[in-house]
């Protein structure tokens, strides 16, 4: 079985709350919209949950990046602090 | 010819589109008989067929005709549409009102006219279409903030600067309530300026029927209020209520006001007898509010997820668009009309079929709803609806 990260299990818990869905139906490169059903006002809920989170200040303009749990990873990386 | 091509490119995606539905959506549906329960209409306090709104129409169309056809902007200061707006001022506790063909008017007007160029509008990320649409045509910059979530909205000012706040007090599709006072403590933190549409509101909610805002006794704390009065006024118009200096200013500003043309004389008079008729309408609201409960409890208790209504619209989400279609039609087959949701009403898999309730439902006919969605359960699939499931993760 693989071993996720703490932040990838952070993320992935954001989104499961957002998505309403178990955390272990996410899988890391699942897509976001195509196969966890995300629509454009849960990308939305879902940009404040990692804010919230992470503590980092993401505009909606990233939310393109945010296709899968690996892009929201890279975009977590380039999001500057509180 | 590339606006050809790309016109019939559009055309073809909407046929194959339709094609996915597996039946009949919007055209085509079976059409409501007598005894049929319809709940695709926002008259929810049932004021459309009332004999005190119907006549003052007729009275008005034999005595005006259709009135003149002219721009809103060359409307006298005796005209009859200039005592509505002073009535419904006086109704929302508001310094002035001013009335437009549409709710869609009224609030790409406002915002077109009071929004500055290049500067942040925050919106709710579920807010009506028109709010966006408005923010468009003052070519400012629209900023989302996550559906009814302040501590969002209040990090995204604090990055980009005070502006306008817009937002819906009742959500149209999923019935939830904004979170008005946490919004009005954001605002005044920041130094931002509240435009609430209370579209869904009016009528239904706070004294006398007049709104969310003045329901919480905030009508000092938001700037705007604007409304379609095709729900609870059961008329065609728009409002927009705000101070006596922007009400002057607006007729002349507004493009929607200025290349509209203004309020048929009939129009004016049925709005103006809805007005009386919603004042004096507790009874009304309370046995809208009990219907409501009744099908929201019992939607509930057969499986349906109905979160996070707590309104007189309750949406059914079966998922993607074939699933709403087979949810319609097994409805409409059983006489129950529902109002289905699509893109770009909703997300491209968050349909939603939408129940909106009314005070004349009888025990009977709420009855029958709830009859006609329990049996229908297996043949729509609901254990399998992304809302379900999302109740069972939930538990």
């Amino acid at each position: 079985m693989q071993t996720i990260d703490d932040e990838t299990a952070r993320i992935i818990k954001v989104v499961a709350a957002q998505l309403e869905i178990d955390p272990s139906e996410i899988g890391e490169t699942d897509h976001l919209v195509e196969d966890l059903d995300a629509d454009s006002l849960t990308l939305v809920s879902v940009l404040a949950g990692l804010e919230q989170e992470f503590r980092v200040s993401i505009e909606t303009e990233q939310i393109p990046r945010m296709t899968d749990v690996r892009g929201i990873r890279a975009v977590i990386a380039d999001a500057p602090s509180w | 010819m590339l606006n050809g091509e790309y016109l019939s490119e559009r055309i073809a995606a909407w046929h194959q589109r339709r094609a996915n539905w597996g039946g009949a959506l919007f055209h085509g549906r079976a059409r409501p008989g007598p005894g049929d329960l319809l709940l695709m209409s926002n008259d929810y306090l049932m004021l459309g067929g009332q004999w005190a709104v119907v006549s003052a129409q007729l009275s008005a169309l034999l005595e005006h005709g259709n009135g003149l056809m002219m721009s809103g902007v060359l409307v006298g200061d005796t005209d009859p549409i200039r005592d509505l707006e002073r009535g419904i001022a006086a109704f929302l506790r508001a310094p002035a009102a001013m009335l437009c063909q549409s709710g869609w008017a009224a609030n790409v007007g406002l915002i077109q006219s009071i929004a500055s160029p290049g500067k942040p509008v925050y919106v709710d990320a579920a807010a009506h279409a028109s709010l966006w649409a408005g923010v468009q045509a003052a070519g400012a910059v629209p900023v989302a903030f996550a559906h009814n979530d302040c501590a969002h909205l209040e990090r995204l000012v604090a990055r980009h600067g005070p502006g306008l706040v817009a937002f819906d007090t009742l959500y149209s599709v999923t019935g939830d309530l904004c979170p008005l006072t946490g919004l009005v403590d954001v605002a005044a933190r920041t130094g931002c300026t509240l435009i609430a549409d209370e579209s869904h509101t009016l009528g239904v909610l706070g004294p006398a029927g007049s709104g969310l805002v003045a329901a919480l006794g905030l009508t000092d704390r938001v700037a705007y209020r604007t409304a379609s009065l095709a729900k609870a006024f059961a008329g065609r118009a728009g409002l927009i209520a705000c101070s006596g200096q922007v009400a002057d200013f607006l007729p002349f500003h507004s493009f929607s006001a200025i290349f509209s043309s203004t309020l048929l004389p009939h129009d004016v008079a049925g709005l103006t007898a809805a007005l009386e008729l919603i004042v004096d309408g507790e009874d009304r609201r309370l046995r809208l509010a009990r219907n409501a409960a009744a099908l929201r409890t019992g939607l509930t208790e057969l499986g349906y997820n109905i979160a996070p209504s707590q309104s007189q619209i309750i949406p059914l989400r079966p998922g993607n668009e074939g699933m709403l279609c087979r949810l319609q039609t097994a409805l409409d087959a059983r006489g129950v009309f529902g109002a289905p949701f699509a893109f770009p009403a909703v997300g491209q898999n968050s349909t939603a079929l939408r129940l909106s309730v009314h005070c004349d439902l009888t025990d009977g006919d709420l009855d029958r709803i709830l009859g006609a969605c329990a049996a229908i359960r297996d043949e729509v699939g609901l254990s399998r609806w992304k809302s379900t499931r999302r109740l069972l993760t939930a538990c």
